[in-house]
């Protein structure tokens, strides 16, 4: 699609008829950009919106037009029953001159009916061949515009640059799998194979069995059997290899997930070890503290007993210096020796007697046997308490001192638990266990897939052999009873011709986003000088005509292991915009570098119209991404306001000399001339107002003031 | 012409045919897109098959 003229007659504030002319590059590069500058509210996204609105109406409105059902200017629809909107877009499609022109009556405007409020849109195209020309209107014009340019794709190169981040986030996936698709020309090969195999396959298959006498039919009746068998095992396989597509990169996901989260279950490792040396010391001590508790209640009178054992001897030792202990002394036996009057040494014991007095005397010490006992008992004592204390004593300091010990550990292995935990929870803590089990899980089910496949590529094996042996049997039956084999010949064919086309299908899917990334690297990479990698993962879909297409920004953080950045807005724009430009330009390599079948259908060369996209883009960044501008598409239209473009911009321009065709300025025309805002805006070393004041007038209008 | 090489002519023209039909039944494909009259696409293709596999 090339782009040549947009007119606008009473859309929105721009009054009466006015136009803007596209730059229109003969050779590639030069003059291909077409630049708008307007201050806000002079109708740049208006006119964004006119180029959207002629080719999808309403719906093709940006989300961020206000009041998409106000199209006529509003000061013709107050003052004029008549009043009507137009937009003509004049392009070639496919080397055809091709004019647009939808237009919309103030009772359609009004209506609630999409019928209406869309407008009447007329297409005339004039064959490149004849010169003749070709009136489509209505419903058929807008299945044309459909066919050129998609809603889909239309959003994807006429675009708002305010909103155009979005497109770097997941909720965009479907839409641009499908511009993708289309814009690759895989959509048609999806519609060449239903239509194939559809109703012409059924069709030609019926005119073989009618054509068929004799032997032939019952080899053909038994080849489409297995023909049809080989097609179910086919779309099975299909199914399989969708499922074993997606559990790939459901593992690949899982293992780089464990490689992100090695360093989490490193600590994680760290803090089982731990939790295990406490338990181990937990139970020890617990073990060490009964033990302990038991020996206090059983002995513990023992090590309290050290002062009752220095006074029981201190009192033994006092009784013998006093004398009140003698030596063992039996009282019959002194009591003896008083009746006897005759001590043992030979003296006499006469009651009077010094000696019996003093023998006597001893009585009064030994009078009390039990008072002996008692000594006698005390002594013992003390001595086996003497002994025991030593043995549990040396028990009991073992016991504690172990306690220490294992309360020590439980304490450390604590701290280190506590210090884990920390770490692991600025890491998230996650649940690496689970990850390994889905990842064990998923690689059980792909093993079983790849089982099924291998059992299925068997069978497609086994039936292709059986099919070219029916497929020789029925030629040679034919042969015999001379009849015509153009039938079975054209049934052939269409089969042969559905296998190439789905091999091509499938293998282009397969291409396409590993190209397309290397693509979007290197024109991010010209962009902006922000160190990372693009990377663009599909979403595994059972559905096999659709790609959910995700574009991020990552960043390395390690050898080897990227993360996804958390790109602000100006980031996201520059991904999204070299998302877009990759995807024209890849589009149009293919459409010259494809060899076969495919280079008739794979893509175009396609124009691109932004709106302000550079609002998020430091100064540097904008004078770096100016001479960019160019290459995005072999067309582009850029509006932009006095914060996009400055003199330093415009440096950046005149780096890629001759890239800008033409230059307009967005006039506005003022009732009574407002005290803030630019007057006039710079460009290229010349002054250019942007105000007019047109007091007789009733109304406000914008103007698009050619100015080179 | 040896056995061999009438094998191989033979390969080549369905090689070619084949081409041919995908070929032409992606253009039919993107004419009907464009066809304002939305023209029988199926009857379309089998003409196109029929053509290139004439009746003998």
């Amino acid at each position: 699609m090339k782009l040549k003229l947009l007119k606008v007659r009473d859309f929105r504030q721009f009054r009466g008829e006015q136009s803007l002319e596209i730059s229109c590059p003969r050779s590639s590069s030069r003059g291909v950009l077409t630049l708008v500058h307007g201050e806000m509210g002079h109708g740049k996204t208006t006119l964004l919106n006119a180029f959207r609105w002629c080719l999808h109406g309403r719906s093709g409105i940006s989300d961020r037009f206000s009041g998409p059902a106000e199209i006529i200017n509003s000061h013709v629809l107050e003052f004029d029953d008549n009043a009507r909107a137009e937009v003509h877009l004049h392009f070639e499609h496919d080397g055809e001159p091709i004019e647009l022109k939808r237009s919309l009556t103030k009772v359609q405007q009004l209506s609630t009916r999409k019928d209406d409020y869309d407008g009447h849109l007329v297409l005339t195209v004039t064959s490149a061949l004849t010169g003749s020309t070709l009136i489509h209107e209505g419903d058929a014009a807008q299945d044309y515009v459909n066919a050129i340019m998609p809603q889909a794709i239309c959003e994807l190169l006429f675009f708002d640059g305010e909103g155009i981040n979005k497109l770097a986030t997941k909720d965009e996936n479907p839409k641009m799998g499908e511009s993708v698709r289309t814009l690759l020309g895989l959509k048609l090969v999806e519609s060449a194979i239903k239509i194939l195999g559809g109703n012409v396959l059924v069709t030609l298959r019926k005119d073989d069995r009618e054509s068929s006498t004799g032997d032939d039919r019952q080899f053909k009746d038994l080849r489409d059997k297995k023909y049809a068998e080989l097609l179910q095992i086919n779309d099975k396989k299909a199914i399989d290899e969708r499922e074993r597509a997606a559990l790939l990169v459901e593992i690949e996901a899982y293992a780089a997930d464990l490689k992100r989260k090695a360093g989490a279950k490193a600590l994680q490792v760290v803090r089982e070890n731990a939790e295990s040396r406490m338990a181990e010391a937990q139970k020890v001590f617990l073990h060490n503290e009964d033990k302990l508790k038991k020996l206090i209640s059983e002995k513990g009178y023992v090590l309290f007993s050290s002062k009752l054992i220095a006074d029981g001897l201190e009192i033994t030792s006092n009784l013998r210096k006093d004398r009140k202990i003698p030596a063992p002394i039996m009282t019959d036996f002194i009591k003896e020796l008083i009746v006897a009057q005759k001590c043992i040494c030979g003296g006499s014991l006469k009651p009077g007697s010094l000696e019996h007095d003093s023998v006597s005397s001893l009585l009064n010490v030994a009078k009390d046997a039990k008072f002996h006992d008692a000594a006698a008992s005390l002594e013992r004592t003390i001595g086996s308490i003497r002994n025991a204390l030593a043995g549990t004593r040396k028990e009991f300091s073992d016991l504690i001192e172990l306690c220490v010990v294992k309360r020590a550990e439980i304490v450390q292995s604590r701290l280190a638990i506590d210090k884990v935990a920390e770490q692991l929870d600025a890491l998230g803590d996650p649940d690496i266990d689970a990850i390994e089990r889905n990842k064990a899980q998923a690689e059980e089910k792909r093993i079983r897939l790849e089982r099924i496949l291998a059992a299925s590529d068997r069978d497609i094996y086994i039936l292709g052999e059986e099919i070219a042996d029916l497929d020789r049997k029925i030629k040679e039956a034919m042969k015999k009873s001379a009849g015509n084999s153009y039938a079975a010949e054209r049934v052939a064919l269409v089969e042969e011709a559905l296998i190439e086309l789905k091999e091509t299908l499938r293998r282009d899917t397969d291409s396409i986003l590993p190209e397309l990334e290397k693509m979007v690297n290197e024109s991010f990479s010209r962009m902006v000088e922000i160190p990372g990698r693009v990377r663009l993962t599909s979403t595994p879909s059972k559905k096999e005509d659709e790609i959910h297409i995700h574009v991020s920004l990552e960043t390395q953080i390690a050898d080897g292991l990227w993360r996804e950045d958390n790109a602000n807005t100006g980031k996201r724009q520059c991904l999204s915009l070299a998302f877009i430009s990759s995807l024209v330009g890849y589009a149009k390599k293919r459409s010259e570098n494809t060899a076969g079948f495919m280079k008739a259908v794979s893509g175009d060369s396609y124009p691109m119209v932004m709106d302000a996209p550079f609002a998020n883009l430091d100064p540097a960044a904008k004078k770096r991404f100016a001479p960019q501008l160019g290459g995005l598409a072999t067309q582009v239209i850029a509006m932009l306001n006095s914060n996009h473009y400055d003199e330093e911009f415009e440096k950046g321009l005149e780096t890629a000399p001759g890239i800008v065709g033409q230059r307009y300025v967005l006039v506005h025309h003022y009732r009574k001339l407002p005290d803030h805002g630019l007057r006039s805006i710079r460009i290229a070393g010349k002054d250019h107002p942007i105000m007019q004041l047109d007091e007789g007038l009733g109304y406000e209008w914008s103007e698009i003031r050619k100015i080179s | 012409m040896s056995k061999k090489e009438n094998s191989s002519r033979e390969n080549h023209l369905k090689m070619e045919l084949k081409t041919r039909l995908i070929q032409e039944v992606l253009m039919a494909q993107k004419a009907v897109l464009l066809d304002a009259n939305k023209a029988n696409s199926s009857a379309n293709v089998l003409a196109i098959v029929k053509r290139l596999v004439p009746k003998k």
